[in-house]
C-alpha cells in the first residue's frame, strides 16, 4: 500500500537531455466496495478491494525538446501516466524521473479555486510556480487577451463556463514557459476559431527546441501535424513506441 | 516515520513564501465580498464573547469561580482561542477537500496545505487577540513578565493543530463519517476544556482528568496564565505534562498517516 517500491525524482535540471523518463512504473487505483470498506482500510491492512491497473509496467523515456502524443482509447491510462509525470499522482512501482518544471492542463482545468475570480486565480497560481510580480504584470495582458474572457476576468470562476474555464487554463499554462507542458485533451476545446488560435499557440512553444510537449488527444491528425513520436497505450501497457506515422498506423489496425 | 518528518520539514521550508502568500489569498477569500471585510472577522467574536458573557455571569453568575478580576477577561482569553482552535477542528480537519485543486492537477506538498490554512487562521486569532487586550486596558489589568509565555504558546498551538490537521485531513478526505465524527467532537471538546468554567473547581475526578488531557484546556489556560492569573505553566506541572503527551501522540499519529495515506489522498479526488 505505501509506495516503497517506486523512486521518484523531480529536478529543476532543464538542461539535462532526458526531460522524462519512466522506467517499469506501474499505478493500481483501489476500488472499494462500500465506504464502510475504504474507511476500514485507512487503519487496517486486511480489507478486501478490488484492483483497476491503470499503467502496467510503463517504460520511456523522453528527451528534451521532445513532442511526444500518447495514443489510445478511453481507460487506456493516458491520463493516469501524464498525472504521474506531473507529479499529481504517485505509482505504487517503477522509477519516475522528471527534468525541469512541468506545467500540465490535466482534464480541461488548471486546478483553479471557484471562489476567487479569473486574476486572482491566475496570481495564486503564478506565486505558487515561482514568478514574480513584474513579471505577472507582464504576462497578465497577454493571458486575459488570449483567453478571450474580457470583463469576466474579474468575476469569480464559479460564473464561468467550461470553455470559458479551459480557455484561461490554456491561456495560462501555455505563459508560464514550461520547461515541459502537459497537454491532455485541450486542443478540442472552444470554438474553431479558439482551437486555431491554440493550435498556433502551441506551434509557437514547439518551435522553441528546450520544450517538451506531451500530448493526449483524440484527434489522430493533431497528433501527426504536431508529435514527432507516438506512445500507444492500451489497457495501462504501452504497446507500441515509435515513429508518430507509425503509431498512428498501428493504433488504428491494432486497437 | 522520521522520514515522513523530514519529507514535512523539508516541503514547508521550501514552499515557505507560497505558505504565506497562500494564507494571505485565504484570508482574503473570506474577507471579499463584504463592504466591512475585516470588522466581519472581529465582530463576530465579539458579539459571541458578549453573549455568552451576559448569559454566565449576568445570568448564572459564573464569576466567583475565576481569580479577583472580571469574569469578561477570564472568559475572552478562553474564547479568542478557541476560535482558532475550532476553526482548525472543523475545518483544519478536512484541508485536502476544501484545496483539492492544489492536489490533484499539479504536485503540491500536502502538508503545506495544513501549514497555510492554519497560518490564515493564526493571523486572524493575532487580530481578534486585540479583543481581550482592549478589555484589559479598560480593567487596568497590567502585563506583567507572565506575558512573555504568548508567543511560545502561539507557536506550540499552531504546531498543534497543523499537526491534528495533518493527521486528520487524510482521513477525512477519505470517509465523510471521518469528518463528521470529529466535527461532532467540537461542542464536547469545548464545553470539556476551561472555556467556560473552571476546571479546578470540578470534584469529579475523572471529568476532571478529561478536561486535564484535552488539549484546549492546556492552551486557555497558558494564555489566561499569560494575561491574567499571572503564573508560568510550568508551575501547574499536571497540565503541561497532560499536554506534551497529547502533543507527542498527536505528532506520532500524524506521522504516521502521513505515510501511510499521503500518496493515495491525490487519487480520491
Amino acid at each position: 500500500m505505501s509506495s516503497n517500491r517506486s523512486r521518484l525524482k523531480f529536478t529543476d535540471d532543464a538542461q539535462n537531455p532526458v526531460a522524462v523518463r519512466l522506467w517499469r512504473v506501474s499505478k493500481q487505483y483501489r476500488l472499494f466496495k462500500s465506504e464502510r470498506s475504504r474507511l476500514l482500510a485507512a487503519f487496517f491492512n486486511n480489507v478486501t478491494y478490488d484492483v483497476v491497473s491503470a499503467n502496467n509496467n510503463l517504460c520511456f523515456t523522453i528527451k528534451r525538446g521532445e513532442s511526444v502524443a500518447f495514443i489510445g482509447n478511453n481507460g487506456a491510462g493516458k491520463t493516469t501516466a501524464l498525472k504521474i509525470i506531473s507529479g499529481a499522482a504517485y505509482p505504487e512501482q517503477g522509477v519516475v524521473e522528471v527534468n525541469g518544471r512541468v506545467s500540465a492542463l490535466l482534464n480541461l482545468s488548471a486546478g483553479f479555486d471557484s471562489s476567487l475570480t479569473g486574476v486572482e486565480n491566475l496570481r495564486l497560481r503564478s506565486q505558487i510556480w515561482g514568478i514574480g510580480r513584474e513579471q505577472f504584470d507582464r504576462i497578465l495582458p497577454q493571458i486575459v487577451d488570449f483567453s478571450e474572457l474580457g470583463a469576466f476576468i474579474n468575476q469569480p470562476i464559479r460564473t464561468y463556463s467550461s470553455g470559458m474555464k479551459a480557455r484561461l487554463g490554456f491561456a495560462f499554462a501555455s505563459a508560464l514557459n514550461p520547461d515541459i507542458l502537459i497537454l491532455d485533451e485541450v486542443l478540442s476545446v472552444g470554438d474553431k476559431n479558439f482551437q486555431k488560435k491554440s493550435l498556433a499557440r502551441v506551434k509557437e512553444i514547439l518551435s522553441d527546441k528546450h520544450v517538451t510537449v506531451l500530448f493526449v488527444t483524440h484527434s489522430l491528425a493533431t497528433a501527426q501535424q504536431f508529435c514527432e513520436r507516438g506512445i500507444v497505450l492500451d489497457k495501462g501497457r504501452a504497446v507500441f513506441d515509435g515513429p508518430i506515422a507509425e503509431a498512428v498506423e498501428f493504433y488504428g489496425a491494432n486497437i | 516515520m522520521f522520514s515522513a518528518l523530514r519529507e514535512i520539514l523539508k516541503d514547508n521550508w521550501g514552499w515557505r513564501g507560497q505558505i504565506w502568500h497562500l494564507a494571505v489569498v485565504d484570508i482574503q477569500k473570506q474577507v471579499r465580498g463584504t463592504v466591512l471585510g475585516w470588522f466581519w472577522l472581529i465582530a463576530k467574536p465579539l458579539i459571541f464573547i458578549v453573549t455568552l458573557w451576559f448569559a454566565l455571569e449576568i445570568g448564572l453568575r459564573a464569576e466567583r469561580t475565576v481569580g479577583d478580576y472580571p469574569y469578561i477577561l477570564w472568559l475572552s482569553l478562553g474564547l479568542i482561542g478557541w476560535f482558532f482552535m475550532s476553526s482548525m477542528i472543523g475545518s483544519g480537519s478536512n484541508v485536502y477537500k476544501a484545496y483539492s485543486y492544489l492536489i490533484d492537477k499539479m504536485r503540491f506538498p500536502l502538508s503545506v496545505i495544513s501549514s497555510f490554512y492554519g497560518l490564515a487562521q493564526l493571523i486572524i486569532f493575532l487580530f481578534t487577540l486585540l479583543l481581550p487586550v482592549i478589555v484589559m486596558f479598560i480593567l487596568k489589568v497590567p502585563f506583567t513578565i507572565y506575558a512573555l509565555q504568548m508567543p511560545f504558546l502561539i507557536i506550540l498551538m499552531y504546531l498543534f493543530f497543523v499537526f491534528f490537521s495533518i493527521m486528520t485531513s487524510p482521513v477525512s478526505a477519505l470517509s465523510k463519517d471521518f469528518h463528521n465524527l470529529i466535527k461532532a467532537m467540537q461542542t464536547p471538546l469545548m464545553w470539556f476544556s476551561g472555556i467556560i468554567f473552571n476546571v479546578e473547581v470540578i470534584e469529579f475526578s475523572w471529568f476532571k482528568y478529561v478536561m486535564l488531557f484535552n488539549p484546549i484546556t492546556f492552551f486557555v489556560y497558558g494564555f489566561r496564565a499569560a494575561l491574567c492569573d499571572h503564573y508560568w505553566v510550568w508551575e501547574k506541572p499536571e497540565t503541561l505534562i497532560a499536554f506534551v503527551g497529547v502533543f507527542l501522540l498527536t505528532l506520532i499519529v500524524a506521522l504516521v498517516m502521513y505515510k501511510r495515506l499521503g500518496k493515495e489522498i491525490p487519487d480520491v479526488f
